[in-house]
Parts: C-alpha cells; structure tokens; sequence
C-alpha cells in the first residue's frame, strides 16, 4: 500500500528514491502510474496541485476554481484574440473538472498520424484493446434519461429536425444522476475522474504520491534521464517550502501541452531540433447562448449528453456545455444593471459551444522567470470556421424555439430571429473581435517517427534523451476534433505496456 | 487587510466594484466587501507576469481619467454614474487591452456576485433543490426533467437514440 503526501506532512528537505518517477496525476500521468504500480513496479507520481476529494468540492465558484484550477481559470493563450485556456491542477489533473466525455481517436485522425508522421504501430487495430482496457477502468458509458435537462430535448429535436447527425455522450460515469457540476468536481463521485479510479490503483498497489510538489527540472546524465529536482509547496502561497531529489530510473512527464515544454526548455532537454513547444494545437472554441420563452433550466441536468457530430470531418464539433451562472455572467457584454436584467433570464437560457480543429500552429515558451506562455494565432480557416460554426449554432438554436442569440462578437452582438442569420458574413467581424476560449492543446511535444519532425517517438519516447517518456495531450500530433481524455489515456497505457515488455532495457 | 491587493488598488477594485456589480432598483444586497476579497484571494493565485501586470492595468484605469474622459479626476473617485460611462468606454474600446482588463476584472466579480445565495435565488438558480431531487438514491431514479425523460426514453425504447460506440462520428460507413 502506498500513500499520499501533501505538503503540511513534510517537514524538510526530501531525497527519493524509485523505479519510475511520474510528473503529473492527470489522465495521462494517472493512467501510466497505475498501470506501472500495477505490475509490480515501483512508482512515484508528483503532483503540482493540492489533494482534494469530493468532501473538499464546492459549487461555490470562488472556492472551487483557485482550488482545482491552474491559475485560478486565469491562464491566457496570447493573441488577437487571446484564448482563455482551463486546466485542472490538482491530484487527477483536468479529469477532475472535465465534462467526462470519451471518444476514441477517430479512425482518419489515426490514419493521418500514420501517413503524415509516420507512426505506423498506431492504429485503430493496435490501440483497440487500449481502448477497451480505459473504458473498463474508467467506467464509460452513455448517460442514462433521467439525467438529462430540457435544454438537451429541444436541442436534439432542433438538431433532428434540421437533419444533422447528433450522437449521445459517452462519458466516464457511474450512476451519474445529472447534478451538472462537473467543473467543480464531482461532489458525488459519480464522474469516475483520475483521482478515484486510477490514482486509488496506484497507490493501492504500492505508489507514492506527493501533492503540491512541482517538477522544476529533470535530471540527465549522458542522453539518459535519471531523476527529477522538485518543489514542495507551500499549499497557500505557492512559494517552495522544501526542496525534493528523486533518483529514477526512468522519467515519464505528464504535466500537460503547456506546462510539459516549459519543463523540458527549463531542463535543457530535447530541443536539439527546436520542436518542443512548437506545433501548439489548441482546439479553440466559442459560444452562443439562446433565449427561450419557455423555462428550459438547462443546468439542471447532465454538463453535456449529446453532441452534433454530422461536421466533425469539416472540423466542427457542437455540443451544449453546462456551466454554473457566473461563467454565463462573465461573457455576457453587459454589467451592471443590465447585466443582472439578462441574468434573470437564467432559466431560459441555453448556452451551446462549437469546438474547431486547429489549421494553424502556436507556440509555448518558458519566460526567463519560469513560467510557461502560451501564443496562438487563429488563422483565416478558423475563422472561416468559427464563423460558420457560430451560425449553424444559430440555426439550431432558433430551430429548437430560441427567441433571440447572443453571440461572441463584439461587433455584432445578437440576432433576433433566424433570417438574421446572413447577418454573421456581412458584419466584416475580425478575428481579434471573437470571444474564445478552450480545454484542449496538444501538439507541443509531438510523437514523429522523424526526430527532426517531432520531440517522442511512437511510444512516447524523448528521441534525443533515453528514459524520458512523455504521455499528455502534448504528445498527439494533430487535433482530434473531439474530447481527447480517452486518447491520452489509451496512449499512455500503451506506453505503460510498451515499458513492462522492455522492463530489462529500462529498469533496474 | 489584503493577501494581494494593496490599499491603493484595493480602492480601484472597489471603485470598479461598485460599477460591474449586477443590481437593480430595490435590489443592492450589501456584498461589495466580500466580492473584493473573492478579488483578492483570486488575485493571489494569478500566474506572475499577470501579478505585474495588473496593477499597472489598474493604474491605467484610475488616472486613464486624464487621456480618456478628459478629466483631473482620477477614476475612484468619480460619481457612480460617470465612472459607468468611463467603465462603458473601456468594454466599447477598439484597443483590446483595456477591453480584457474590465473582462477580467469582472470576471472574478462575477463569481463572487452569482455565487451569492440571495442572487442566485433572485435569477432561480435553485441548485440545491435539484441536488436534493434528484438524489433520493444512488442510481438516477428521478428524471431531472419529466418531458426530457419521457422523451428520450422513447427514443431508448424504439432503438432511434443512435449507437452508443465510442467511435465518434457516422457508425454506420465503418460497418459497411
């Protein structure tokens, strides 16, 4: 039996010793740990976030968000516009404040990462049993009636109406009765999220785990990793406290698209071929909220049960995303009185999202004080998409009975009906005008079978640095047009099982 | 007093409080105080380069006065109703720089206003209603929504709810 560690149990300077060092408890750091742990190995994870269980939860915002989220939901991708970017920071990472939505990877993505990247052993055959071996252990499964709001009716027989293909969510849930607080943590534990599934199998099988404990730099001797410096911090302040060594024989990073470069530029490592932190993808995507004159209360009922797959190949994804008042307060344009005035319309409001693959490239530094910055230009296909997408978004909300649409243009701000819709094109909207946001990046450490082309190999693998593997959403080389929780958590048990079949060539 | 925020942009923030606040008439609930700390304990938690950022933002906001209004009157101690029209100004501008510094601002603003009992009662956000509802055990007995149940349990029924696969996309091209 292993244990957790939080940072007001440790009292001085650490040293550690263990077979394979995890950084970060997410779905990927979570799913490789367990899978190590669970074959005999020994396992360390460290966790920048604090550990917090579903007692700790809170539907109150100001609680919830600086204690789950990195940056307090603050953190911005830089550009015109910037994108607000969300990611959980806690033991079970994002998984913990995610919709719990699971897709595989789709088959095309698959066979564009063997055409274009030349990663021949991934497809859709070779990662089925990986697949399979997630949702087992995750508990996919699609949500059940009871569990879904009025505002998901109207939508899908807006959406069937309209002839588009609208798929049911799978998501990783037991149970799930459709308390809509996801994006707080489950308080029920109902969403089976990293840190009550994979995280309790680690530790159960003999992994230690230290919360509030940031990986400042791995350590590499002759192209080989061979431990981690770390932080223990101060859970209030975030400042170090004490400083942890930990001698490994392999290093596996799972800190993330974003924070993962910075650590690996901060370390000096594997950036022969100036590929890590290029190539950012970050799945942008913005939203529409429609009014109703009949009570829809959409947040009363699951985050998100269907989504409108019938443009994923155009690259466009719909899907209607619970959130709690003050997420819709902040994108209203409004303050003040009228801000409050639109606000009493809650319950007859829906606010539904559409996610565009990227077709651009950004790029993650580390600044000279240690932190990661994130820069993302969307170029003229997302636009072009964005703007399409918002207006099909329209159409399926004034199909479903909206009365009027508030869109995230600030030059163009609502449309009363849905002959309005033209409206979109001819306004001459700007880029830097659109209101975006996303959850998603990849890319920044990208898997090519070309060392030049790309930071791991097909296993995860640094090509230029032996025992470092990295298995987050930086590893996946293209956008995936749909949730990615499952794909990081499929490659990251396929790396697992690629490490235990070569445990003599990687472990002592 | 504050974690974060030092006297003189504690005084913005509030100015700026008093300003983003969501009310109306007969309906004022006194909790500019607590918004300013949910501003402040967020504050802490802002990465640094946006730790030294922002109050040169707010800075720029109190004696912005001078360039943008035109007035000698800082910010904070504007009339209510001026310091609205300057706030407006700003959310109105062509330079997205001032209009992300009051969308910031009030973003944490407003997770504390709708997070507030008496508001979120006030718009109907009956939360805890839902939970004790649809919680009586602990598989989902009670449907969220009687019309949505109905109607998807139909769909369920009669096989029209689509594939459950975990391949996303049309099912029926991979079959064929």
């Amino acid at each position: 039996m292993g244990q957790i560690f939080t940072s007001d149990q440790i009292t001085k300077d650490i040293e550690e010793r263990c077979q394979v060092c995890v950084i970060g408890s997410g779905a990927g750091g979570g799913a490789i740990a367990a899978e190590l742990a669970e074959n005999g190995i020994e396992v360390l994870i460290l966790e920048e976030g604090g550990y917090y269980t579903s007692k700790d939860f809170s539907s109150d915002p100001a609680k919830a968000i600086p204690m789950l989220y990195r940056d307090a939901g603050t953190s911005v991708i830089l550009g015109s516009p910037s994108i607000i970017f969300s990611e959980g920071r806690c033991v079970g990472g994002s998984t913990v404040i995610n919709g719990g939505m699971c897709w595989r990877t789709p088959e095309r993505v698959l066979k564009r990462w063997q055409f274009e990247f030349g990663l021949k052993d991934i497809t859709p055959k070779t990662m089925e049993p990986f697949f399979e071996k997630v949702e087992e252990r995750i508990n996919v499964a699609p949500q059940a009636p009871e569990s879904l709001s009025k505002a998901e009716m109207l939508i899908h027989q807006a959406v069937t109406k309209l002839g588009y293909l609208i798929r049911r969510n799978r998501r990783n849930q037991k149970n799930c009765t459709g308390e809509g607080l996801c994006v707080f943590g489950c308080p029920t534990d109902r969403k089976q999220s990293v840190l009550i599934t994979y995280i309790p199998r680690a530790i159960n099988n003999g992994a230690r785990l230290y919360a509030d404990c940031k990986a400042v730099k791995i350590l590499a001797k002759n192209g080989r990793a061979v431990g981690v410096l770390a932080h223990i911090l101060d859970r209030e302040t975030g400042k170090k406290k004490y400083k942890m060594k930990i001698q490994a024989d392999l290093v596996i990073v799972a800190g993330g698209a974003i924070q993962t470069p910075a650590l690996l530029l901060g370390s000096r490592l594997g950036n022969a071929f100036k590929q890590v932190g290029k190539n950012f993808l970050c799945h942008p995507n913005t939203k529409v909220i429609g009014i109703f004159d009949q009570e829809v209360r959409y947040w009363a009922g699951v985050h998100q049960g269907h989504q409108v797959h019938e443009f994923l190949e155009e690259g466009l994804l719909f899907a209607l995303g619970g959130v709690h008042p003050s997420l819709v307060a902040i994108s209203l344009p409004s303050f003040g009185k009228k801000n409050l005035e639109m606000m009493e319309l809650w319950n007859y409001m829906i606010v539904g999202g559409v996610l565009v693959d990227d077709t651009t490239y950004g790029r993650v530094m580390r600044a000279p004080w240690g932190s990661a910055l994130a820069f993302y230009q969307i170029d003229h296909i997302e636009y072009e998409r964005l703007l399409r997408g918002v207006a099909i978004l329209s159409e399926i909300m004034f199909t479903a009975g909206a009365r009027k649409v508030l869109l995230p243009f600030f030059s163009l701000q609502e449309l009363n009906s849905i002959d309005e819709i033209p409206k979109i094109y001819d306004y001459k909207i700007k880029p830097s005008e659109i209101e975006l946001l996303t959850v998603h990046a990849f890319g920044t450490t990208r898997m090519c079978a070309n060392p030049r082309r790309g930071v791991v190999d097909q296993w995860g693998e640094c090509h230029e640095v032996s025992r470092l593997f990295i298995v987050d959403g930086g590893i996946i080389p293209t956008s995936l047009g749909v949730n990615p929780q499952e794909t990081i958590m499929a490659l990251a048990t396929r790396t697992g099982q690629y490490i235990l079949e070569n445990k003599s060539k990687y472990l002592s | 007093m504050f974690k974060n925020l030092s006297p003189r942009t504690a005084q913005i923030v509030r100015a700026l409080i008093e300003v983003l606040k969501p009310r109306k008439e007969n309906f004022d609930p006194p909790i500019d105080e607590e918004i300013l700390k949910v501003a402040d304990n967020f504050i802490g938690h802002l990465p640094s380069h946006m730790k030294f950022l922002l109050p040169l933002g707010l800075y720029l906001l109190e004696f912005g006065t001078l360039i943008f209004v035109p007035t000698f009157r800082r910010f904070s101690r504007m009339p209510l109703e001026e310091r609205e029209k300057y706030i407006l100004s700003w959310t109105e501008s062509k330079i997205a720089l001032r209009r992300d510094l009051i969308k910031g601002i009030k973003a944490i603003c407003m997770t504390g206003f709708y997070a507030h009992p008496a508001i979120m009662q006030s718009i109907g956000y009956e939360l805890e209603e839902h939970l004790r509802k649809i919680n009586v055990g602990e598989e989902p007995t009670v449907p969220c929504d009687q019309e949505a149940y109905e109607y998807f349990k139909k769909l369920e029924e009669t096989g029209r709810w689509g594939p459950v696969a975990g391949e996303p996309g049309r099912i029926k091209e991979k079959t064929e």
